[in-house]
């Protein structure tokens, strides 16, 4: 009997241990409260049981058939309460995984919120970069655990967003912000009480990993933002290049269309000069119609040497006259408050090989410049002179030059530039005029033409200063040859003498005739042998020189001349001739082999030579 | 009394015909029997009028001034003719000593130029400038200007000139080569050979060129 309720008070006391130890770790669950109360009150009532038992109390005796139904009870809590037990934590742990799991569900719901409302930002139609960031920052606090102890702050450059309360924060986040590979700023979260402290410090992991990933995409709008706005500024000036290339062109065509009304003008007004006398005041108002026409017409040309699209042609020129003309065109485009003062310290040629269009443009480039550097006036100062040796060494070797430079300088009492201003001038593009003033493309184009012009360029400038650019040129050693030299007249040296010119190609004889008259000489034209002895025939006696082709149809020039020297023994001649097996000592005295090709100079110097050659003799009939 | 001359003038501009046609009228020794306003209405008239002198604007719309002076060369020799321009320009006097012209006058010159340079032609006389006539040069071939100034252009082969063309058309090298029956790598050459000569070393860039030399439309 003892035995019965010994046992059945072990089984029932592990069982209440058991359903103990379930509560506890269920965390007090009030069912289980329950079950550990009774097993226990169940417990307590068996060692009364087998208290009673044991010291054989007369008063309660034993129920044998009620002691074996405890230790049925007893066996069924136990085995039921080991049974349960466990089925019972296990649903618990599930509930608690979910939870854990759902509130990380809603962390990274909360950062992807963030970073989906960053792109919605992006997306908007009026989205600019200051609008995305202020946008970021009100969206970073609801992406963290606490957003209201959370607050925000993006520092980018000189600029800062943030919430208001950022300055209270205790602990702070902080990422770089990078562009291009440039830090350009840093993204910072805040907490304004403090967090419990953790191994992975106040903040998590995965916070970490969201203001990376913030930051990251911050660097990458900052990217496209600019990007995007360089691109625009391209395609502004681009759109400038190319509207002042049409300006040009028009202008090109407007200069032709106001040279033929000058034309009509000056035609008319000459023609009406002549019809009024000259003392009447309508002839004075006439005079000044002329000259300013004439002035119309001077600015014209100007125009459409400037606007003129032509390839580059160098050729020897004076840098001299590039000044003159440059000086002569400014004086029309610069306001009255701004002086122009032009010192061109040499009387000898500078001689360049240079295409003198380009070089105009470089210099009215940097008057331009100069001007809108001073807008309220000042003055502008071109300087050319022969360089020093010093100049020379900074020159490339291979330039054929004569070890001589020439140096232009462009200097203005102006804004002045600062040093970072100064290092970009000569970039395409790049200007300090507001939009629509400038195409940011002269200074790269005046630096193009002067590297390829063998040159260099420099600049001298301060804030407030003003600015000096000085171009330095390479000179070369001799004037224009002939093939290039500007256009020059020949002087008139004839006095009247006759000169019979046959030649058989009637363009060339009227251009020689013509050169001949220009020279003052008198001209009587034969196209061939038999017109040249007829026209002897007629002029025998005031013939002064023969100027005639050796290859004369009707009768050979040699031929002609021989029938003349029959009678004209002592008339100079000139045999024109492009045959060079013709031996000019076959030639009699009197007559001089002029070969072709030649020039009218050297035309004008035979005759002349010929001419003097005969004049100790006299005139010879 | 002689047989006043016989002149045709050739502007676009009406008001320049109209002043050249109303001062040479009021000479009187001479008629203009015709005032065009193109080089091809100024060929149809030189052909029916034969005029002593035609007197034709170089820059004017539609042909070619200097073609249309080539063909009243060869069909109308007794023709003279005198160029008008707005200004001197090498590439035009050498056009037009090649086509022979007998005489260029810029308009900024006064207007008696144009009378004076009508009298010097007719009387067997050519007309240019002091300036120009010091540069003329007689040769073999007839008159030319000195030294004149050499385009780039001419340097480049006949090839080389067609393949120019064909860049600035925009064809790729195959075409061109397909167009031209060679092979893709003698373009190539071409195309190498011409951008050394030219100094221009990119295919925009040559296609500007091209069109600016008037070798391709715009």
């Amino acid at each position: 009997m003892n035995v019965v309720v010994g046992l059945a008070t072990v089984v029932q006391y592990a069982a209440a241990i058991l359903a103990l130890r379930v509560l506890r770790i269920t965390g007090r669950d009030p069912t289980w409260l329950l079950i550990a109360a009774v097993a226990f009150l169940m417990a307590i009532r068996r060692s009364i049981v087998l208290y009673r038992s044991l010291s054989h109390d007369a008063a309660h005796p034993p129920d044998m058939a009620g002691e074996w139904v405890g230790l049925a009870i007893s066996v069924l809590m136990l085995v039921g309460v080991a049974r349960i037990g466990p089925f019972f934590l296990s649903i618990l742990r599930s509930k608690e995984e979910l939870r854990k799991r759902s509130d990380a569900l809603a962390k990274r719901v909360k950062e992807l919120n963030c970073l989906y409302g960053m792109a919605n930002l992006v997306e908007q139609p009026d989205s600019s970069l200051k609008r995305i960031l202020q946008g970021t920052v009100a969206l970073i606090p609801d992406a963290w655990p606490r957003p209201e102890l959370t607050c925000a702050r993006i520092k980018l450059k000189e600029q800062s967003y943030g919430t208001t309360n950022f300055e209270e924060t205790r602990q702070c986040l902080a990422c770089d912000i990078v562009a291009r590979g440039e830090p350009v700023g840093a993204v910072e979260v805040g907490h304004l009480a403090d967090r419990l402290e953790t191994d992975e410090g106040p903040f998590t992991e995965e916070e970490r990993k969201l203001i990376k990933a913030i930051a990251g995409r911050l660097g990458r709008i900052i990217e496209r933002t600019q990007v995007e706005e360089e691109r625009a500024i391209l395609q502004d000036q681009l759109h400038q290049a190319h509207k002042m290339e049409a300006v040009g062109q028009l202008a090109a065509g407007v200069a032709h269309d106001f040279s033929n009304l000058l034309t009509v003008i000056r035609g008319h007004t000459d023609r009406a000069t002549t019809l009024l006398a000259d003392e009447s005041q309508a002839h004075k108002e006439l005079q000044w119609i002329q000259e300013a026409t004439h002035q119309a017409a001077e600015l014209t040309r100007g125009l459409l040497t400037f606007s003129r699209k032509l390839p580059t042609e160098k050729k020897p020129i004076d840098l001299r006259t590039v000044v003159r003309e440059s000086e002569r065109l400014l004086h029309r485009v610069l306001p009255a408050a701004t002086e122009l003062e032009v010192d061109i310290a040499c009387e000898a040629p500078l001689w360049v090989n240079a295409d003198q269009t380009q070089l105009q443009q470089v210099v009215l480039n940097l008057a331009v410049n100069a001007r809108d550097a001073m807008p309220e006036g000042g003055t502008i100062r071109i300087t050319l002179s022969p360089a020093s040796e010093t100049d020379v060494d900074d020159l490339p070797d291979t330039l054929d030059t004569a070890g001589r430079t020439a140096r232009l300088t462009v200097a203005d009492s102006g804004v002045g530039m600062t040093p970072e201003v100064q290092s970009r001038i000569f970039e395409p593009f790049y200007t300090t005029k507001t939009r629509g003033q400038g195409t940011g493309l002269g200074l790269s184009i005046v630096h193009g033409v002067v590297k390829d012009h063998g040159g260099r360029i420099e600049v001298q400038s301060e804030v407030g200063e003003g600015t000096t650019l000085t171009i330095v040129l390479p000179c070369i050693e001799a004037g224009p040859t002939p093939e290039t030299a500007e256009p020059s007249t020949i002087v008139p040296q004839g006095a009247g003498e006759l000169i019979l010119l046959a030649e058989d190609d009637s363009h060339v004889r009227a251009i020689i005739a013509s050169t001949l008259e220009s020279l003052g000489y008198e001209v009587v034209q034969a196209e061939d042998g038999l017109a040249l002895l007829d026209a002897f025939e007629q002029h025998r006696d005031t013939v002064r020189l023969f100027l005639f082709d050796a290859d004369l149809p009707e009768r050979s020039g040699p031929d002609c001349l021989r029938q003349i020297r029959q009678e004209a023994v002592g008339t100079p001649a000139l045999m024109i001739s492009g045959d060079v097996s013709l031996d000019p000592n076959e030639l009699d005295d009197q007559t001089v082999l002029l070969r072709k090709p030649f020039g009218m100079p050297e035309l004008a110097e035979a005759v002349a030579h010929a001419l003097a050659a005969d004049r100790p003799r006299g005139k010879q009939p | 009394m002689t047989r006043p001359l016989v002149i045709v003038i050739a502007d676009d501009h009406a008001m320049v015909r109209g002043m050249l046609k109303r001062r040479l009228d009021a000479e009187p020794d001479m008629t203009v029997a015709a005032a065009v306003s193109n080089a091809d209405e100024a060929l149809t008239a030189v052909l029916r009028l034969n005029p002593d002198i035609l007197l034709m604007d170089i820059e004017m719309p539609g042909s070619d001034s200097f073609g249309a002076a080539r063909t009243i060369r060869e069909r109308c020799p007794d023709t003279r003719i005198i160029f008008l321009s707005a200004f001197f320009h090498d590439r035009y006097i050498e056009q037009a000593l090649a086509v022979q012209a007998w005489g260029y006058v810029t308009k900024s010159e006064p207007e008696d130029s144009v009378i004076r340079a009508i009298r010097k032609v007719a009387a067997g006389l050519a007309y240019f400038s002091p300036q120009i006539q010091a540069r003329i040069v007689v040769d073999s071939a007839g008159a030319t200007l000195a030294h004149p100034q050499r385009s780039r252009v001419s340097t480049l082969t006949h090839r080389e000139l067609e393949v120019l063309r064909y860049i600035a058309r925009g064809m790729a090298k195959k075409e061109m080569a397909r167009t031209m029956h060679i092979s893709a790598n003698t373009v190539n050459r071409h195309t190498t050979n011409l951008m050394t000569k030219l100094d221009i070393h990119d295919r925009v860039e040559l296609a500007r060129y091209a069109i600016r030399e008037g070798l391709a439309d715009a």
